[in-house]
């Protein structure tokens, strides 16, 4: 049916081409010589060219004036090289013509005309070239058909400006916008070819068929052409002069995940991602190129800059703690199905232009944009589980019994006076034969999770939108009713005027996440609590208080709960005008709003009757904001200058945050039914009332000179003003130079075939740092929490240095990029950052006061490393394989610090790395005593601080990702090993007192029953009881408690399967894929304990998900 | 023809190169200037609304007040060192209490076999203790440098700061031996700040408790006993020159206070640590709403978590009215388990606020004078030793001692002390320590008990951090 609409909308091509074939009764079909070129990528960024012509040629070839239209608007052209032999001469005269004008007066009298899809401009030939003939005719018995089509790309999208060529020929013709195409007198034998700028070639036979619903395969983008975003300007990979790694859309909606770090773990050379816990919305790290501060509480953290605005690293909350205690990751407010890139910067000339906040690194965070093309609706919906992973091998009754009576022995405590059989009672006070798994018990559930997204998004080539909104809902693996909940929606707008002069962009995303947690990780209960102790419930299906001699984790843990609400708004509007060609003026308007409400109950019904006056039964409220303003104007210049490119970028920053939070406590309930409502609680104090400002702006520059694509440098400056400066020191300086040479392009490499594209690129700057939080220089003092006799007191705030000033990271950077038999890309870079004049948190003894003073050190600490990235296409065709292979190797060491051991960081070692461990050197458990022993250094017969010595490095010696993308038909394939090279600390951190510890109801790993047992007995255990402490204290601070925590995880898998063409038609749909999804699905360690990322045992471990869903586009 | 089209190319450049260098220029020009005169200012922010920047506080009466009054209240609101914790875990060390659930930590306190990462010697003593002493040290710099203060409050307040100082330090000096005495609030000098040794500290402490005395006015300058006056800095005083064998001035300050008239003993033992107590010398008032004081929590864990040691309990002679009316006893469901539990504060959390934290009462003061009199050989009849003594027995329903010689007498004293002070403020665990009868007393007593656990060890951070603290104490 929608055939006649075709042949309406074919005249401007066809026509004559058609007449002429018609004559013909055979067809001699040519070989085609050349080969489809194309010129530029379709995502060629217009930033930074100019929307208007200017020409004045005489007789110039239309390949001349081809490319002279390249370099003024950035436009590709898309068209088959042997047509312009045809091409006649240009002459024109051209002003500020628009790219319409210009195109219509250039393709006046030429035999060809042109559409305009994207950036690129496709050429269509007006008439069959009959003049040319192949030596080869092929004759064929058949008559010539005509033939009506459309081409769609795998996502049932309309491809516009496809060529079809019958193969052997020059009869060809291109896609209209709907994708569809005719072409008439066609041999029925014949072969078509289609090819495009966005599509992969292929062929088609016809067949005899009149009618051909072709699909395309989507054109994976060439990895040197991707269009990378480093903050205030874009730039292809293939000039790019910085290290900018970037993991698009399609990664991130591949993984089961809440945070969008986790989407990005394994697959970030140089990047290093820690999950701390498996509760959802738990704290996430993030370490890009090592650890730059001597102080290990000053947050490595990057700067993090979302749809331009920039958004604290810093963990957001009240610090009132319930279950995440301060573990609260910032970027949870992202919903990572709203992202369409996320970039990471890394080295000098990256970051140099983000200054003093670019030390630890940049990552930046886009959210999706509409594309072109009709309304499209997206719907996405997958559900699925998590749990944990992995228990740990704990003793049983029997044994933990054994345990509890061998130690009573050895303490010559046995037996027990009655009167403390509370320090025993599951020897002495509970039912013998009762036994729990208390780790299946208590953090053994299955938690549902359920993810939901719908989309809708079109729009003209002036104006795109897109408007979503996304759900996720999961579940918790304790028991009861506990959950994380996350809302978000979407909107963006972008607009361009009819002459391309002036664009505008709005974006504004909106999210709302609840979670909603017992207050207490029950973890450490789940691990710690006797196997034996008693039912949870009484016959009656009351807490089972066992005559108050436990704690029941039913009541203590469960009833208490936490709530912690968030909402947050980022809107950006961004507006550019073209002032004269080439010159933009443009600014960002940036706003960010969160909220975050936290609350934590304390009910009547969570405490043993007999403790009952012993605690403040009540709710904590707390109660935290944080306002962004971002004001960002600039100028950018692109011009030619000699025989390269020139941009130039002159911009201002102005920042400010205001933040305010709020803790009250709300006591004197007569009823756990009213503990939500702050109204009904007779005392109510104000615990904690913060608030503070914070202002920065800076003045940046940026100067780009690319030659011939061959050459580029690029260098850039900044001076930054910060709030959290003292008076005299607020301003810094930062910039740096880079530079790239792309030796393929020269002619020596030219002819080598195997090099099809090769890059060295070094950069060197400095960058800095002002993560140290606000007023530190401010000598003030703040109210107390408690009025005494109904005056408020002040107490002094801090410690306060008004002389510190900013410290200054120097990187080094050197990098290859290599394409190798156009299917292996290698890139290998190696840095080296040096961070002096620290700026730290000082550690004072607290005889000082306070445990602090923020102050600048003479310490230097080095960070070098090597990172690789290999890529590869494996297999090409009908199966596709694609690997995607990491590996960085990171090393830390503390180079420079005077006087080191005058001050409160002689822990360290200049030479060594940060994460240097000082502790006693183990020698064995003691074959007569039976205790841990260690080595005495000074031989004065104790063990003391003075016999530590370096017993080894708490550290990452490398780590890698290797993602596998197999497709084959409808099916594709994805899967993620990630793999971790680490020492870590072993369980002893986990269990804090020694096995059988009296008064201390541990449970123990099951390991421990190698235990020391008579004199003579060789082991590793020392012996039960409550002897020897000191030992098993020291066992924790020993070469013993580093272990190897190494790990391989396959952290994500995804099978999906593409529904047929031509189901998916009939339920008039565009695409629709069916999925499974996995993450955290095996790890292979050697680790004792819940899990070797995590490592802490009274964390619950990073779960294990596996989800399966469906993606549907109407 | 490439030529010529580059001559064009040229000539189309360099036409916009004036006007755009002019335009250009013009608007960094612009930029710039708009730039330098805001920026600076842009990045100059106010203090925080929840701050107040410290010579504010010092330029009037009713600020300079409120930084003295802070501490009071940062002393009340934890359970850390003034508000619990002096009184708990000494009394662990000692051989008062006796733990039925505990705590790692807690334990090593009760079994003398403490270990300097003990995060509770750090949070509950050395970091508090020193904490207030920096509250004191920054207030007495500010109201020195201040002209905005009315002299009269200047002086109270000095008084006041002196004595915290003094106060503070004696309980860390009695807990930990030698340590440093810090008397500024400059980190860099407190940084690397040097122990000297107990001896010197009581030096200190006397001197900046004789300035209190003068500062302080003999009235309590609000309702109640809760700030402290010249009488609490004499109460102290007379504590330390007992402690430091100063017999005649420790009788001079105790006898200083016995003679004042605001002070009597309380005949009714249920209202000693009432708030109206006549008896009190210094209370700390509970701030936390809702809240008793934090001595509750021995009541509630005294139900079952914890006992008095039996050798205390049996130590209490028939008829001893402080063995009913302070010690309260507990048996579990199965009337297998009976405790008993000190009894002193008896409102719990929700009840309305009746009972003060008692820091310094005259009844101590009796026994100081007693101690100090038998110490000189004022053994019997009227202004001597056995009359103090008798005054706080006869209170408890108990007749006049029967000791008669020095010995006996001090013996008697050190015995009243320990069934009229138990587990207050570690007066136990430093009469021990100080009469050097720890080990004599708790040696047999306790499994692990080594002469050297009289001291606890200085926390391994600041160890750590400063090296002028070292050596560690002996033993650790």
């Amino acid at each position: 049916m929608y055939l006649k609409d075709v042949s309406k909308l074919q005249p401007l091509f066809s026509a004559a081409f058609v007449k002429a074939m018609a004559k013909k009764k055979l067809v001699r079909i040519m070989k085609l010589t050349a080969i489809l070129l194309f010129a530029a990528c379709l995502q060629v960024s217009a930033r930074g060219y100019s929307q208007t012509i200017t020409l004045h040629v005489k007789n110039a070839s239309l390949e001349k004036v081809i490319t002279e239209i390249k370099n003024q608007t950035g436009y590709s052209f898309f068209y088959n090289a042997s047509w312009l032999k045809n091409a006649k001469p240009v002459s024109t005269e051209l002003k500020n013509a628009s790219i319409e004008q210009a195109l219509n007066a250039i393709f006046k009298d030429q035999p060809f005309s042109y559409v305009i899809v994207n950036n690129t401009i496709v050429l269509k030939q007006k008439e069959p070239s009959s003049n040319k003939e192949s030596s080869n005719k092929v004759t064929t018995l058949l008559s010539p058909i005509d033939i009506k089509g459309r081409v769609l790309n795998e996502n049932n999208e309309p491809v516009e400006g496809a060529s079809i060529v019958v193969k052997g020929t020059q009869n060809g013709t291109t896609t209209n916008a709907d994708g569809f195409f005719e072409l008439k007198g066609v041999d029925a034998a014949a072969t078509l070819v289609i090819s495009g700028v966005s599509i992969e070639a292929r062929e088609v036979k016809v067949e005899g068929r009149n009618v051909l619903n072709i699909t395309a395969k989507i054109k994976i983008t060439e990895n040197q052409e991707v269009v990378i975003n480093a903050g205030y300007y874009d730039v292809k990979k293939r000039v790019a002069t910085g290290n900018i790694s970037r993991i698009d859309e399609k990664t991130i909606e591949r993984q089961p995940v809440a945070n969008p770090l986790e989407a990005m773990q394994g697959r970030v050379p140089g990047v290093f991602i820690q999950q701390f816990t498996g509760l959802p919305g738990g704290l996430i790290s993030i370490q890009i190129r090592g650890r730059n501060s001597i102080n290990p509480n000053v947050g490595s953290n990057p700067l993090f800059i979302v749809d331009g605005v920039p958004f604290s690293s810093e963990s957001f909350g009240t610090g009132f703690g319930g279950v995440q205690q301060n573990y609260v990751s910032p970027l949870n407010s992202i919903s990572p199905s709203d992202i369409e890139s996320i970039e990471v910067l890394k080295d000098a000339d990256a970051t140099a232009i983000y200054g003093s906040r670019g030390a630890n690194g940049v990552v930046l965070i886009t959210t999706k944009k509409g594309k072109a093309g009709k309304t499209s609706i997206d719907i996405n919906f997958s559900t699925g589980f998590s749990e944990v992973p992995h228990f740990m091998h704990l003793l049983t009754k029997e044994q933990n019994l054994e345990m509890k009576t061998e130690a009573l022995k050895n303490s010559n405590l046995w037996p027990l006076s009655p009167a403390d059989y509370g320090k025993a009672p599951d020897v002495f006070l509970w039912d013998a034969t009762r036994y729990t798994d208390w780790q299946k018990e208590l953090i053994g559930r299955t938690a549902k999770t359920t993810n939901a997204r719908i989309a809708l998004s079109g729009g003209s080539s002036k104006t795109r939108y897109l408007f979503s909104g996304s759900y996720l809902k999961l579940g918790s693996v304790f028991p009861g009713d506990f959950g994380y909940q996350k809302g978000s929606g979407l909107f963006n707008l972008t607009h361009r005027s009819e002459n391309d002069r002036f664009s505008f962009s709005f974006s504004a995303n909106y999210t709302i996440d609840d979670n909603h947690l017992p207050q207490l990780d029950l973890t450490n209960e789940a691990i710690h609590l006797s196997p034996g102790a008693p039912a949870l419930f009484d016959q009656n299906g009351n807490i089972n208080w066992e005559n108050n001699t436990w704690l029941n984790p039913m009541a203590t843990y469960l009833n208490p709960k936490y709530r912690a609400t968030g909402e947050n708004l980022i809107t950006n509007v961004g507006l550019d005008y073209e002032v004269i060609p080439g010159l933009h003026l443009r600014s960002n308007f940036g706003y960010n709003k969160r909220d975050l409400e936290q609350l934590a109950t304390t009910p009547f019904s969570s405490i043993r009757p007999d403790l009952l006056a012993n605690f403040q039964v009540g709710s904590v409220f707390g109660n935290a904001k944080v306002k962004t303003w971002i004001i960002e104007p600039q100028l950018e210049y692109t011009r030619s200058l000699g025989k390269g490119k020139i941009i130039l970028l002159a911009g201002t920053s102005f920042q400010d945050t205001k933040s305010s939070s709020e803790v009250k406590s709300a006591t004197g309930y007569t009823s756990d039914a009213l503990l939500e409502n702050i109204g009904a609680a007779p005392n109510v104090r104000i615990s904690l009332a913060n608030a503070y400002q914070y202002r920065y702006m800076a003045v940046f520059g940026r100067v780009n000179y690319n030659l011939h694509d061959k050459y580029v440098l690029n260098l850039t400056a900044r001076r930054d003003g910060s709030s959290r400066f003292g008076p005299e020191n607020k301003f810094g300086n930062f910039g740096a130079a880079g530079a790239a040479w792309i030796f393929s392009e020269e002619k020596l490499f030219k002819n080598l075939r195997f090099l099809s594209f090769g890059k060295i690129r070094a950069s060197y700057g400095i960058t800095g740092s002002d993560n140290i939080g606000n007023y530190q220089y401010l000598d003030s003092y703040s109210p107390t929490t408690n009025p005494y006799q109904g005056i408020t007191g002040l107490v002094p705030t801090r410690l306060a240095n008004a002389e510190y000033g900013w410290e200054t990271n120097k990187k080094l950077e050197a990098g290859i990029e290599l394409k190798l038999f156009n299917r292996i890309n290698l890139e290998v870079s190696y840095y080296k950052n040096s961070s002096s004049n620290q700026l730290v948190g000082y550690g004072l003894p607290v005889i000082t006061g306070q445990a602090s003073v923020q102050r600048n050190l003479p310490a230097t600490v080095q960070n070098t490393g090597w990172e690789f990235e290999l890529k590869t296409e494996n297999l090409k065709g009908a199966v596709s394989w694609l690997t995607d292979f990491n590996l960085s190797i990171p090393r830390n060491k503390l180079i420079a610090f005077p006087n080191i051991e005058n001050s409160s960081y002689r822990n360290l070692v200049v030479g060594e790395p940060l994460s240097i461990v000082r502790g006693f050197k183990y020698t064995g458990v003691d074959y007569i005593t039976g205790l841990y022993t260690f080595e005495d250094l000074n031989n004065d017969g104790v063990i003391t601080d003075e016999d530590l010595q370096v017993i080894g490095n708490n550290g990452v010696d490398y780590y890698l990702g290797m993602n596998n993308s197999i497709s084959y038909k409808g099916f594709e394939l994805n899967f993620l090993i990630q793999a971790v090279k680490q020492t870590g600390v072993d369980y002893f951190s986990s269990f804090s007192s020694p096995p059988g510890y009296l008064g201390y109801l541990s449970n123990q790993p099951a390991l421990v029953m190698d235990r020391w047992q008579y004199p003579g007995h060789v082991t590793d255990i020392q012996k039960f009881g409550n002897g020897g402490l000191s030992n098993y204290m020291n066992l924790s601070r020993s070469d013993r408690n580093l272990t190897d925590a190494s790990y391989i995880k396959l952290r994500n898998v995804q099978l999906s399967y593409q529904l047929p063409v031509k189901w998916i038609n009939k339920a008039k749909m565009k695409k629709a894929d069916v999925f499974i999804q996995g993450q955290n699905l095996i790890t292979l360690t050697d680790y004792v304990g819940l899990d070797p990322e995590s490592q802490y045992n009274y964390r619950l471990p990073p779960l294990r998900t596996i989800t399966m869903g469906i993606q549907i586009s109407l | 023809m490439i030529k010529h089209f580059k001559n064009i190319r040229f000539g189309f450049v360099a036409s916009r190169l004036k006007s755009l260098a002019r335009l250009q220029g013009g608007l960094f020009l612009f930029a710039l200037a708009v730039c330098i005169s805001s920026c600076k200012k842009f990045v100059d922010i106010d203090p925080p609304v929840s701050e107040v920047v410290s010579e504010t506080v010092f330029t009037d009466d009713r600020s300079a007040t409120s930084a003295i009054v802070g501490i009071y209240s940062r002393m009340m609101s934890v359970e850390a060192f003034a508000g619990l914790d002096m009184g708990f875990y000494p009394a662990l060390s000692a051989d008062e209490l006796k733990l039925l659930t505990t705590t790692a930590e807690q334990s090593q306190f009760e079994n003398n076999t403490l270990l300097s990462s003990n995060s509770d010697l750090l949070s509950s003593f050395w970091e508090p203790g020193y904490r207030y002493i920096w509250y004191a040290n920054s207030a007495i710099e500010g109201l020195s440098r201040s002209t905005g203060v009315s002299q009269a409050v200047k002086t109270q307040l000095l008084g006041e700061a002196k004595f915290i100082r003094a106060f503070c330090h004696f309980h860390l000096a009695n807990l930990f031996g030698a340590i440093p005495y810090i008397t500024s609030s400059d980190y860099r000098l407190n940084a690397v700040a040097s122990k000297i040794s107990q001896a010197e500290v009581y030096n200190k402490i006397i001197g900046d408790l004789l300035e209190a005395q003068t500062n302080l006015s003999d009235n309590y300058i609000t309702s109640g006993r809760v700030r402290p006056n010249r009488g609490t800095a004499t109460a102290l005083l007379a504590r330390v020159y007992l402690y430091t064998g100063d017999w005649s001035k420790a009788e001079t300050e105790a006898s200083a206070l016995i003679a004042d008239s605001k002070y009597q003993l309380e005949a009714d033992l249920n209202k000693v640590f009432m708030a109206g107590s006549k008896e009190a010398i210094w209370q700390l008032m509970p701030v936390n709403p809702g809240l008793n004081t934090w001595e509750e929590k021995y009541i509630t864990n005294g139900q079952g978590g914890l006992t008095l040691t039996n050798g205390l309990l049996n130590s209490f002679e028939a008829n001893d009215n402080r063995r009913n009316s302070w010690i309260k006893s507990w048996t579990n469901g199965t009337g297998t388990v009976t405790t008993y539990y000190p009894y002193k504060y008896k409102a719990v959390s929700g009840q309305p606020l009746t009972e003060y934290n008692m820091v310094f009462r005259l009844a101590e003061q009796f026994l100081i004078r007693a101690e100090a009199r038998a110490n000189t050989n004022k053994l019997s009849g009227p202004g001597s030793a056995s009359s103090d003594l008798n005054t706080v027995r006869n209170r408890a329903d108990l007749g006049n001692t029967t000791a008669i010689t020095q010995t006996e007498l001090l013996e008697a004293i050190l015995q009243e002390r320990r069934v009229e002070l138990f587990t207050e403020w570690g007066h136990r665990w430093f009469d021990l320590k100080r009469m050097n009868k720890a080990t004599m007393v708790l040696g047999p007593l306790k499994s692990d008990w080594q002469p050297t656990d009289v001291l606890y060890p200085i926390p391994q951070t600041e160890l750590d951090k400063n090296k002028n603290l070292s050596p560690q104490n002996a033993g650790y």
